[in-house]
This record gives C-alpha cells, structure tokens and sequence, in this order.
C-alpha cells in the first residue's frame, strides 16, 4: 500500500497537538473564557427565538434596500445616470443570454460528437 | 562554592523567549500584513478538460503503483484546495506519494451563468463529461471515484443513475444523506422560516458570505481561542503559515446556484429525499442501491458540519450490502485534508484501503 507516501510534518491550523491541549495558563484562561462565552451564544443561534427573528431581519434589510434604491433612482435618472437597479436588470439579461449561449453551444458540440444533448431538469431519463 | 548567579537552564530558557518574542514580532507583522499569504493548491496540475466554470485537473506525479486512477468530486460549496492545502501538508500530494494518479473535478466560483444549475446538470451533464476525459487522458478503463461533503452526494447520482458508471470504487467523505440531522445548518430553512429566495441575491445564487456566515454562526466566539492559540505560536513558522491556510480556506466560500439550492431545500432537506433510498432526477428514479463500485463510507467522528448521524445512513443506503464498508475517523470535518488526524492516521486508512480496491502495477507506470 502507502509505502512511499512521504512523512507530513505538521498539522495546519493546530499545530503539534500536545502544544495547544497544555499552553500556557494564561493560554487555557483564553480558553475557558471562550467556552464560558461560547456555549450560551452557541445555545441561543441554534435557538427557535434566533431562528424566527433572522429571517424577520433579512426581509426587514430587504425592504430597507428596495426603498432606499426606489428614492435614489428617481434621482439618478433626473440626472441620466444609470441606477443600481438598472444596471442589476442588464446583468440579469446579460446572463440570461450567456447562459443561453452556453445552452446553444453545448448543443451544437453535442451533437457534433453524435452524442444526445445535454439532460435537463424535466427532461426523460437518459 | 557559590553557585552561578544564573544557571545555564535559566539563560537558555531567557535566550529562547527572546528569539520567540522577535520571531513573534516578525509573524505578526507578516500575519497582519497578509505578506505571508499561504501558498495553497500549489500541486503541480494540468488542466485536462473543462466546460463553463468547472475544471479537471491531472495532478503531475512521479510514477503510478494503482490503477484505477483517483477522481475526486468536490463540493459545490466550498474550494477544492482544502485537499491541496500547502506543500508538504496536502491529501492529494499524499495520494501521489502513495503511487495513485489523481485528478481532481474542481467547480470553479460560480456566477450569475451558473444560477440555473441543477443536481441533473453536475450528474447528468458535467460529471460524464468529465469522467470521459478522466478515462481517455488516463487511458484507464474504470475510475475510483472520490466524493467529499455535497460532492459526494453528485458522486453517489451519478454512479447510481448512469448504468454506464465505469466506477469501480465509491468513497464517500462526510457527505450528508440524512439532512434532518444537519442540525443548525439547515434548522432555519427546514421549519420553513427562511425560503430559497430569501437566501438569493440578484445574480440567482446563494452568495459565498451567507455560507459563509452559516458555517461561523455555528461556533461564533472559537475564532477568540483560535486566535489565542496563534499568539502562542506566533514564534513557529510552520504553524503560522498553516494556521493562516486553514484560516483562508475557512473564508473562502463560494457561491451556490439558485437551481441547486432550491433542490436542496425542497428535496434534500424538507423532502429529506436521500433517506428513502431513491430521487427522482432528470426525469428518472434513481435507486442510490444501483451503485454497482465497492463503497467506502468515512465519517469523521467530530465532524460538526456534516454530522455523524447525518451520514452513517450512507451504508444502509448506497450499493450492494455485500460490497459497502464503514470508516470511522477521528477528526472533524476537514480530518480529510487538514488537522492532527489527517497525516497520521485518516490518510493512511484511505489510501491503504484504496490500494486495497485496485490492481497493483508491476511495474509501476512512470508518468
């Protein structure tokens, strides 16, 4: 088997691990104190309270943004300059073309090498 | 006689923590200035096929003891180079040493191109196109197919759903089929709190921070003990440059395609699909039993991202009986290219029980 495999020398992010299971004390202080800290906090973002109240938050910051956007374009086309949410919808379309661009030349190299395009979500088994 | 004013210990103990402290100084101002930026996924490689974002590497090595040749799936959340990590301290520079030939099938960062990827786009479009150049570059006629994390969820789909699947080994690396015991991962979109959509941003796909930020919502205040550890070795080159690999893989994210999330949300985690045994993909049933290759299901004991609970039901599920093993590794969930474990024992268990599953070249290839 692995005869020849090389000796690795160290372990990445944990160093020789006698060295970080004994440190010094002050080292082992860090550590308790993190763990003291750390299992509420674990405890309270694996929560329902934590998980009700994200999303809440991320629509919340959604709605925030899409009025700040709607109150700042109007301002940006008064002054002919292309908004954010104007250059959002072209990057949209652009990638829509790429991607059916993409489509199109994997079809066509499919069926140069006599091969049955590409599956696709609601297409029958291969 | 009097005794020395300073004993000879107590010089060398002073003359030690002095150099420490100057080779502190210098790491920390490197560390702090990012000078020292690791050198990650510096094995030599060559690009041996690609198609829109992803891309198969052939790792260059010396000379091929085993055939078949090694294929590893990566995950579509995260980068490859966790298995590349720095010279002298990397699993697939490992699996050379040890005589396999080895490519790597690597995503790439997807982007607002990559928004409409589904499941049946990595198994039914990308992997058989890359396992066909695998095969003709490498010569081999079968491959041992090697799926870590959501990689290897496409390994299992593909090797299950493609009678033509010419895989003669399955190893399946922390990789999650029972996603009800994901635990926080997956808590917020499992209730139905959080939709898919809540998780897109404009360019269709789930952004690498929100990944980002669900890994360290995990353990929020590690990063306190962790950075304590590194004061401590600030002094030691090596396990400053390894920390700061480690570190930089654990930012790096990529994004997630919109497509492929709403199937792991629908599907994966709410249906929790997997555990039945079948999904339909791509128009067709797929029977995760119909894996015909000799399947290896490693699990690392202390893996807090995929769970053990979330993947031991692999080897109930996946291949014939007669043909599918369990490893239990310690180590976390990156046991597999990174960590204490990872040299001195998970690598060695993989590779002698890969060796084990292929033929042994007498004599060996040169490359």
């Amino acid at each position: 088997m692995a005869a020849g495999a090389r000796k690795h020398p160290s372990s990445p992010g944990g160093g020789s691990p006698k060295q970080s299971a004994q440190g010094p004390l002050w080292l082992n202080a860090v550590r308790r104190l993190e763990r003291f800290i750390g299992v509420p906090v674990e405890r309270m973002v694996t929560s329902d309270a934590y998980f009700d109240t994200i999303p809440m938050l991320k629509r919340a910051q959604a709605q925030i943004a899409d009025r700040v956007a709607n109150a700042t374009d109007e301002w940006f086309r008064l002054l002919n300059i292309p908004a954010g949410s104007d250059v959002r919808r072209m990057r949209e379309q652009l990638s829509r073309m790429e991607r059916q661009l993409e489509k199109l030349t994997k079809e066509l190299a499919d069926r140069t090498d006599g091969r049955k395009p590409a599956a696709r979500k609601d297409d029958p088994a291969p | 006689m009097r005794p020395p004013l300073l004993s000879s210990d107590l010089v060398a103990r002073i003359g030690r923590d002095v150099e420490r402290s100057i080779l502190r100084t210098r790491n920390g101002l490197r560390y702090a200035q990012a000078m020292g930026r690791s050198r990650t996924g510096a094995t030599p490689k060559d690009v041996v096929w690609s198609c829109d974002r992803a891309e198969l590497w052939r790792y260059r090595g010396r000379q091929v003891r085993y055939d078949p040749p090694v294929l590893i799936v990566h995950s579509l959340v995260s980068r490859s180079y966790i298995l590349d990590l720095r010279p002298g301290n990397s699993s697939v520079e490992y699996l050379l040493d040890a005589g396999f030939d080895v490519l790597m099938l690597d995503w790439g960062i997807p982007d607002e191109r990559d928004a409409e990827n589904t499941f049946e786009t990595y198994v039914d479009y990308y992997i058989p196109r890359a396992i066909a150049a695998a095969r003709e570059v490498t010569g081999a006629s079968e491959l041992t197919m090697i799926g870590y994390c959501l990689g290897g969820v496409l390994a299992i789909l593909y090797a299950a759903g493609h009678a033509e699947a010419q895989v003669r080994n399955l190893i399946l690396l922390a990789t999650p089929v029972d996603f009800r015991e994901m635990g926080a991962m997956v808590a917020g979109v499992l209730a139905g709190r959080l939709d898919t959509d809540d998780l897109l941003d404009e360019t269709g796909n789930v952004p690498a921070d929100v990944l980002y930020t669900s890994f360290y919502m995990q353990a929020p205040t590690k990063q306190l003990a962790q950075y304590a550890t590194l004061l401590e070795n600030l002094w030691n080159d090596e396990f400053v440059d390894a920390y700061q690999a480690m570190a930089q893989w654990s930012r790096d994210h990529v994004p997630l395609p919109g497509a492929a999330t709403r199937q792991i949300v629908s599907d994966l985690i709410r249906g929790n699909v997997l555990m039945t045994g079948r999904w339909k993909l791509g128009g067709r049933v797929i029977e995760l039993a119909n894996v015909r290759a000799n399947v290896l299901n490693a699990v690392a004991e202390r893996d807090n991202v995929v769970p053990r609970a979330g993947s031991e039901p692999i080897t109930d599920l996946v291949g014939d009986p007669a043909r599918r093993e369990e490893m239990r590794l310690t180590g976390g969930h990156v046991t597999f290219g990174a960590g204490s474990h990872a040299f001195g024992s998970t690598l060695p268990r993989l590779s002698a029980w890969i060796a084990a599953h292929s033929d042994e070249l007498d004599p060996p290839r040169e490359r």
